[in-house]
This record gives C-alpha cells, sequence and structure tokens, in this order.
C-alpha cells in the first residue's frame, strides 16, 4: 500500500516539474537578448526585411498566442520548423541527430563506465601499490586534460600526421552519393567514431574509476569484508561477489546523471571532429536564437532524463524499503 | 579459481550483450535512415530519388569530386526567400542572373548575352541566350525573366523590396527579349541584378502556394541540388545542359567545418580541396605543404571602427578625427590579422576598382595631430587623463562581438588610446546580443564591425550613411545624419550611367572620409587554400567562389 502512495507520489511530482519545464523551455529562450533575424543581417537587410523574415518566423504575433501555439504543437509532436535550417522542421533535425549523438556519447559512457569499474576496484584493492599510484595520476591526468586540446592532438596525430582515421564527419561523403554495402558502411562509421570516441572515453574514464575506486575503498572497511575474509573467502571471490555490487551503486547514480549528457553531446569533442550530434545543435540554436530548435531539442533533453529519474526513484522504492515513507 | 572469474564474466557478459545490442540497433537505424537519406521536404526527397537513377548510371564513368568547405551553414536554400550569405553562395551555383560580373567588378554578360539601355536610363532591353534550359529540360526564355520580375513585386521576400518597387514594368517582346522599366534612372539596377537577381523558373513557382518554405531547387545554374543534411554537407551535381559548359568534375560537396582546426586537419589529410580561410589564420603548415596552393584574391571585405555619432563624446567630429589619427593601423594589420590584408582609408573596398576613391582624408598613425585636434575640441590633460570645461572625462567604452578577431582588435585600440591619454573599455557580448544593441537599438559608444561589399556600392552607401536609415534596426547604426550625404546618396541612386553614379560615390567616399562616422582599419584579403584542382579565375567579392571558376577548375593529376 505504502509502495502504491509512494509511486503515486513520484509521478505527481514528474507532472508538476514537467509544466514547469515546459514554461521555462518557452520562455528562456524569448529571455535572451537578440532576436533570430540578428544573425542575418548584412548591408542588404532593411529594417523591413528584418520584420518580414520575423513575420515568416511566426514571431510578430502576440507573446501568449506563440505560447499556445508551442504547447499545442509540443502535444502533437510537433515542433515547429528550425530558424536557422530554415524550412527543415525541428522534428526532422533531431531525428538526425539524436541517433548519432546517442550512437557516440551512449558508447563512451558504457564503455568508460565499465572500465572504470574495473580498474578502479583493482586500483581500491591494491591501494597504495604502485599500479593504484599510477591508475589513480592517469585518471587525474585525462580528467584535467581540456578534451577539446586532448581531441586536437588525437586529430593531428593519428588524422592529419599518420592519416589513419578520417578527421571529420560521421561517414565519409562518398556515401551519399555512391552507394555501398553494409559492411564497408559501418567500418567507415566506425573510422569517422573511433577518435572522438576515444577523446570523449578518455575524459569520462578518469573521473568513474576514481569513483570507484573511492567507493570500493570504503566497502572494504566494512564489517562484513572482514569476516568473509576470515572465513577463509579467497579475495577474488569477495571482491568480485561481493565488493563489486555494493561498491557499484555510486556509480549507478553517476552513470543516471550522465544521462543527460548522454543525450545532449558533448559539444567541443563535437566541434573538433565536425561531428554534428545533439550538442552542437543546441549550441548553434542558442547562437541563432533557433527557438523551435532549442524547444524541440530541449523538451525531448528534459522529458528523458525526467523519466530516467522517475525509473531510478522507482527502483529505489523496490530496493530500499525505508525510502516509502 | 575458475569459479571465482565466472562471478564477474556473468555481469560481464551479459553488459557486452546489451551494449552490443544497442550499438546494433542504433547503428541499424542509422543505416536505414542513410539508405533513404531525406532532403528537408518532400519535395526535394523527390527531387533526390530521382537524380540518384540518373547519376547511379554515370557515377560508372566519372566520379571526380570536389570537396569544398563552409565554416557556416546555409539557412535558407530558396532563391527568393534567402536569408544569409551563405545561402546566395550556393543558390548562385543553382540559379542563374540576366548579368554576371567580370574580373573588375563591372557588369558581364550571364543570362542576358547583351543588353541596351535607353538614354535616359531608365529602360533596360535584355536579349537572352538561346541555349539556356532549365535543369528538367524546359527553355529558359524572357516568360522566366518577367514572371520573376514579377514575383518580386508580388511577395514580401527580404531581399528584393529595393529592386521591387525599382522596376515598373516587364514586357516580354519575344522568346528571348524581355524589356524592363524602372520607375527612375538608376544606373546600378545591372550590377544589383548580377547580385542577387537569380531567375526561376515560371513553370514550376506559378503554382506554388507558399513560396516562402518552397524547396524545390530546379534551377538553370552549372549545378544542379542533390542533398542537404544540416550541419553536416551540402550535395551538388555538375549539370552537364549547362549553356555555359559543363564542370570538369562530377560532384560538389560543401562540408560544414565547426571549427578552423577541423578544416586544417582535413586539409592536411587531404580530402578537402577548396575553402576559404579567415584572415589571421597561421598559414605556416599548410605553405610546407606542396599539394596545397594558397591563392590569395582580392576582397570586399571591409573592418572599421563606428561611432555613434549622436551621443558624447563622438557627436564631435574633432573627436572622431582625433581617435582617427591615434590609432596605428599599420599595427592591427599586423597583429591581428598577420598582414593578411591592406591598410584602409575609404569606405569603399579598392577591389572594386572602378568605385574606389583614393583621393580620401588619410588619417596616417599621427598622435601629435590627434592632441592638436583634441584640445582644439575643449579638451586637456588633466593626472594623465583628457577633460572637458564641463570636466567630462574623455573615457567611453567599446563594444565588441566575443569572438576573433574583435578580441584583439579592441585590445590593441584599448593600448594605442591610452598611450595619449583616453580611457577604453572593452565591453565584449555574444554575438547575437551585440547585433541587437549596435543595429537594433544603437546604444552604444563605440563598436568594430566588417562589412562585405556588393557590386553596386550604393547598396551598402545607401543603408550605411543616408539618415533615413537611422532608426531602429537601421544600418546606419553610427546615427550619422549629414545633409551633403543624403543629398549625394539620392543622387547617386538617380544617375543615368554608371559613370555618374561613380561620380556621386567618388564624393560620398570624400566627405564620409572627412566626417569620420566609421573610422577605416582594414581591407581584408580573401584566402584560398586549393589542393586536387588547378586553373581558377579569382573576381572581386566572390574570390574562388563564382561559377567561372567551378567551370574552368581541372582536376590535377595524381
Amino acid at each position: 500500500m505504502a509502495f502504491k502512495g509512494y509511486v503515486v507520489q513520484r509521478v505527481l511530482f514528474f507532472t508538476y516539474s514537467f509544466i514547469i519545464l515546459l514554461l521555462l523551455n518557452f520562455l528562456i529562450p524569448r529571455f535572451m537578448p537578440g532576436n533570430p533575424v540578428s544573425r542575418f543581417v548584412n548591408p542588404l537587410m532593411s529594417p523591413q526585411a528584418q520584420h518580414q523574415i520575423l513575420e515568416q518566423f511566426g514571431l510578430t504575433k502576440p507573446i501568449y498566442i506563440q505560447f499556445i501555439l508551442y504547447v499545442k504543437n509540443i502535444f502533437t509532436g510537433n515542433f515547429g520548423i528550425s530558424f536557422l535550417y530554415y524550412p527543415t522542421p525541428v522534428i526532422d533535425l533531431i531525428e538526425q541527430r539524436l541517433p548519432w549523438t546517442l550512437f557516440l556519447t551512449g558508447t563512451a559512457t558504457i564503455l568508460s563506465a565499465l572500465i572504470g569499474i574495473v580498474l578502479g576496484l583493482i586500483a581500491a584493492w591494491k591501494e597504495n601499490s604502485k599500479l593504484d599510484n599510477m591508475l589513480v595520476f592517469i585518471s587525474m591526468m585525462l580528467r584535467s586534460i581540456p578534451t577539446f586540446w586532448l581531441g586536437l592532438v588525437l586529430l593531428i596525430l593519428f588524422g592529419v600526421t599518420l592519416k589513419l582515421f578520417p578527421t571529420s564527419g560521421y561517414f565519409s561523403t562518398s556515401f551519399i552519393i555512391y552507394k555501398s554495402n553494409v559492411i564497408v558502411f559501418i567500418g567507415n562509421v566506425l573510422r569517422h567514431t573511433f577518435l572522438p570516441l576515444i577523446t570523449l572515453m578518455a575524459y569520462l574514464i578518469g573521473g568513474n574509476l576514481l569513483i570507484m575506486r573511492a567507493s570500493t575503498l570504503s566497502t572494504l572497511k566494512e564489517d562484513y569484508v572482514t569476516m568473509l575474509k576470515a572465513f577463509g573467502y579467497n579475495n577474488r571471490k569477495i571482491l568480485y561477489s561481493h565488493v563489486l555490487k555494493n561498491a557499484s551503486l555510486p556509480m549507478l547514480t553517476n552513470i543516471g546523471i550522465q544521462m543527460g549528457y548522454i543525450i545532449s553531446g558533448a559539444v567541443l569533442v563535437e566541434a573538433v571532429f565536425s561531428y554534428p550530434g545533439m550538442g552542437l545543435l543546441i549550441y548553434q540554436a542558442v547562437l541563432a536564437r533557433d527557438y523551435p530548435t532549442l524547444q524541440g531539442a530541449f523538451f525531448i533533453l528534459t522529458l528523458s532524463v525526467l523519466i530516467a529519474l522517475l525509473i531510478v526513484d522507482i527502483l529505489y522504492g523496490i530496493l530500499d524499503p525505508r525510502i516509502r515513507r | 579459481m575458475r569459479k571465482n572469474r565466472l562471478g564477474l564474466s556473468n555481469i560481464a557478459k551479459s553488459l557486452i550483450v546489451i551494449i552490443i545490442i544497442i550499438i546494433a540497433i542504433i547503428g541499424g537505424y542509422i543505416f536505414i535512415k542513410n539508405q533513404n537519406h531525406t532532403s528537408p521536404s518532400s519535395s526535394t526527397t523527390s527531387l533526390f530519388s530521382t537524380s540518384n537513377t540518373t547519376y547511379s548510371v554515370s557515377s560508372i564513368s566519372s566520379n571526380i569530386t570536389l570537396t569544398a568547405g563552409f565554416f557556416e551553414d546555409v539557412t535558407s536554400l530558396n532563391p527568393v526567400n534567402w536569408f544569409t550569405i551563405s545561402d546566395l553562395d550556393v543558390l548562385q551555383l543553382i540559379y542563374n542572373t540576366l548579368v554576371e560580373v567580370n574580373s573588375t567588378g563591372l557588369p558581364a554578360p550571364g543570362l542576358a548575352q547583351r543588353w541596351t539601355i535607353s538614354d535616359n536610363g531608365s529602360i533596360y532591353t535584355f536579349y537572352l541566350v538561346h541555349n539556356a534550359t532549365w535543369q528538367d529540360g524546359y527553355p529558359v526564355t524572357a516568360q522566366d525573366v518577367a514572371f520573376t520580375f514579377e514575383y518580386w513585386k508580388k511577395y514580401h521576400f527580404p531581399y528584393y523590396a529595393a529592386l521591387a518597387a525599382l522596376i515598373k514594368n516587364v514586357t516580354v517582346i519575344n522568346n528571348y527579349t524581355v524589356e524592363v522599366q524602372l520607375t527612375h534612372p538608376y544606373a546600378g539596377f545591372l550590377l544589383e541584378l548580377a547580385d542577387i537577381g537569380m531567375i526561376i523558373p515560371k513553370h514550376i513557382w506559378q503554382n506554388v502556394t507558399n513560396p516562402y518554405n518552397y524547396t524545390n531547387l530546379i534551377g538553370d545554374g552549372p549545378f544542379e541540388f542533390v542533398s542537404r543534411t544540416p550541419g553536416v554537407d551540402i550535395v551538388l551535381k555538375a549539370n552537364p545542359n549547362y549553356f555555359g559548359g559543363k564542370p570538369h568534375f562530377e560532384y560538389l560537396v560543401i562540408k560544414i567545418f565547426n571549427s578552423v582546426d577541423s578544416a586544417l586537419a582535413a586539409l592536411q589529410s587531404g580530402t578537402l580541396n577548396l575553402i576559404e580561410l579567415p584572415e589571421g589564420t597561421n598559414l605556416q603548415p599548410l605553405l610546407s605543404n606542396p599539394s596545397i596552393h594558397i591563392v590569395t584574391t582580392p576582397s570586399t571585405m571591409i573592418y572599421y571602427i563606428s561611432m555613434n555619432t549622436q551621443t558624447f563624446p563622438f557627436n564631435n567630429t574633432l573627436i572622431r578625427q582625433a581617435i582617427a589619427y591615434a590609432i596605428n593601423k599599420t599595427q592591427i594589420l599586423q597583429l591581428a590579422f598577420l598582414d593578411q590584408g591592406s591598410v584602409a582609408n575609404s569606405v569603399i573596398s579598392p577591389s572594386l576598382q572602378y568605385w574606389y576613391n583614393p583621393d580620401v582624408m588619410n588619417y596616417s598613425y599621427n598622435t601629435s595631430e590627434a592632441i592638436k585636434l583634441l584640445e582644439e575640441a575643449g579638451f586637456h590633460l588633466e593626472k594623465g587623463v583628457w577633460v572637458n570645461s564641463q570636466g567630462q572625462q574623455l573615457s567611453f567604452t567599446l563594444l565588441i562581438p566575443n569572438e576573433a578577431p574583435w578580441i584583439e582588435i579592441a585590445t590593441i585600440i584599448k593600448q594605442q588610446l591610452s598611450q595619449i591619454g583616453i580611457i577604453v573599455n572593452i565591453q565584449s557580448v555574444d554575438p547575437t546580443t551585440w547585433e541587437s544593441i549596435v543595429i537594433g537599438t544603437h546604444n552604444y559608444q563605440m563598436t568594430l564591425g566588417a562589412w562585405r561589399l556588393y557590386f553596386d556600392p550604393m547598396l551598402f552607401l545607401e543603408p550605411s550613411f543616408d539618415s533615413n536609415e537611422s532608426g531602429p534596426n537601421g544600418l546606419d547604426f553610427s546615427m550619422f545624419n549629414n545633409a551633403t550625404v543624403n543629398l549625394l546618396i539620392q543622387k547617386a541612386l538617380q544617375s543615368s550611367s554608371l559613370s555618374i553614379e561613380r561620380y556621386y560615390v567618388y564624393q560620398i567616399q570624400y566627405v564620409v572620409s572627412q566626417q569620420v562616422p566609421w573610422i577605416m582599419l582594414v581591407y581584408g584579403q580573401d584566402i584560398w587554400a586549393v589542393q586536387g584542382f588547378t586553373n581558377w579565375q579569382p573576381v572581386p567579392r566572390y574570390g574562388l567562389w563564382y561559377y567561372t571558376t567551378f567551370i574552368n577548375l581541372i582536376p590535377s593529376k595524381g
């Protein structure tokens, strides 16, 4: 019974947040100084011409009508037409970018979490050993190197000097012009993804390793670990069957938080490798004051984070009965 | 030992399976998406699929692709409702204009092989080439020209209001002859047509109900539209039936680069054939690469300081002149532009050689002249600061967009002016905010700017210096109001021949240089990196990005 009440409470909370986000999503872009035409101005553009474009964008209508249209559109799954890529529907832009972003940042997040967990566990188990010191040092270093700088170094080394990997794009343009078979295409995509993936992972692994190491260290001090040792279980069994599960909890929270990052992409890495994902789309939409694109992208972003958090909340309720009260 | 390992590998196995499934789903989705590569709208999708069948056949014979780079993606690819210069740059390869320009920036035959102008300069008769066809096979005729001109008058497209107001009447004489009557004589008409006057096919556009977001791109130019992926690339295909000759390559792919570094990397790795690099780019690594050619072409880009002439301290001409003398332009050119360009004096760039007046006021760096003018304006030095009799200090804010090259230029200006006791505060804001302040409300004291000039100088002089344009969102953002200049602009806009227009354009340049609403800093230079192709012909303003270059470029051997 208590659990049902808990779920209802979480869903209500989710609904409130959703409504507030819907409102902010509309207002915040419009509070930014300037308007979507500012970017186009050149000596040929008279004030009348600027006004005509605003009219085409529907921005000369009163603000409350714009809001009603926005809400109506959101519930029909239509985010309007992008100003920056006029007249492309925003939904098409998101459909184009989101899979690539999920592919790049999703893979990077999952792989770096796995590697971070394993290495963090090992580092903690061998605390203060040479291996531990080295791993901690490398993590600190990877964590503090700016990603765009690391990206540039990798780009110049592997893309320009060694010519092992392509320097930009999702895949070679020739695939748009000349069709090819699936295997060749996938190989090409993987080659294009490799450098940005490594750059992102380098940044993520460092943090994951440190979090995992810290949480493992505190788990290792628990009484039950001492007891297991006293019972004569071997170290591997203790580490992988008992410590790993308990120490991973903070990691799961961490991955949950990274959800937003997975959707919104990594702007700097995308810019360095000219890999147009959601991050660059949002960044350019902000610069261009492309309201519909901002609304659409933030809607997808906030909705997925909210749903992820709702699921986590409910899972916590199932896992930990204390939370339900 | 074995059993213990299983504990890890079970989790690991299941995780790996999950990852593979996720990657496979996303990868599969991407692949399917790519198989039926979508374009912005249904109309372009159908265009893509029709041309798809033609090039899958021709791709066997020739598959040379020229990959070019843009730093700014196109916004609205529509020959009548375009928004940005990038849009125009791409559209002009798909659509012809009646008139083109030659390498000196003067009118040259385009879709019209010749034309006549009535003595009073208000009736233009164009004689079209007979062998031009639309990319769907229909011939290009005088009906299309008349339709286009009337279309500009019928709708409110952002860039065609001036032309629409200028054109009074269009008469089709025969299939290849069209007569245009203007509301008043205007010599710049031909150049304006060369700049933006793309002709559209009547048989396609006459039935369009909403031309503002219509995306059919069947043109008559040297290239056909294939596809556009926002933020990624634009693919064009050589038009085999282009009346001016067929390009020596099959595809023109325009890739969008998000940083200069990624473009340089693509150049170095050999995957990029043609790109224009911004002034101030370090060219050293490219110069040492034997396969990359650096070509500099005359640019119509002007870099300037604009001052709000209606507010203190710049409402005093003497102060503006003093500042002009106190700025060392050569130093700015060396430090911020790495010497890529030249020191400027007139508001018209010398690359428009027909229009450039070399005999304007020349404010060469001269601090003692600056000090003399400040004293003449009633200022005196007090504890190292200039103060006037009302106790007002000579200090002001320099508002700039927070990007290159403005930050560098502003820093140099601040340092130079501080040497003679003028205090400059730099305020940098994001580019859109900057536009909304400078062009929107004109609520600033001093700013920096750059314009790329058109072939007809009046397209720039009129909005920038006519006091009618100083209202909100007007481009006379220095709030310049000078009766002589206003009159000269009106005369220039009524001139019946290019030489008369030039007479007034010369005078406007002189008076503006004397009144200095803008301090001219640097004339830009277009820097092009080319590899894999030879045989180019630069044109002012467009540099290598002009249809003549694309017709002439030949793939180099190897």
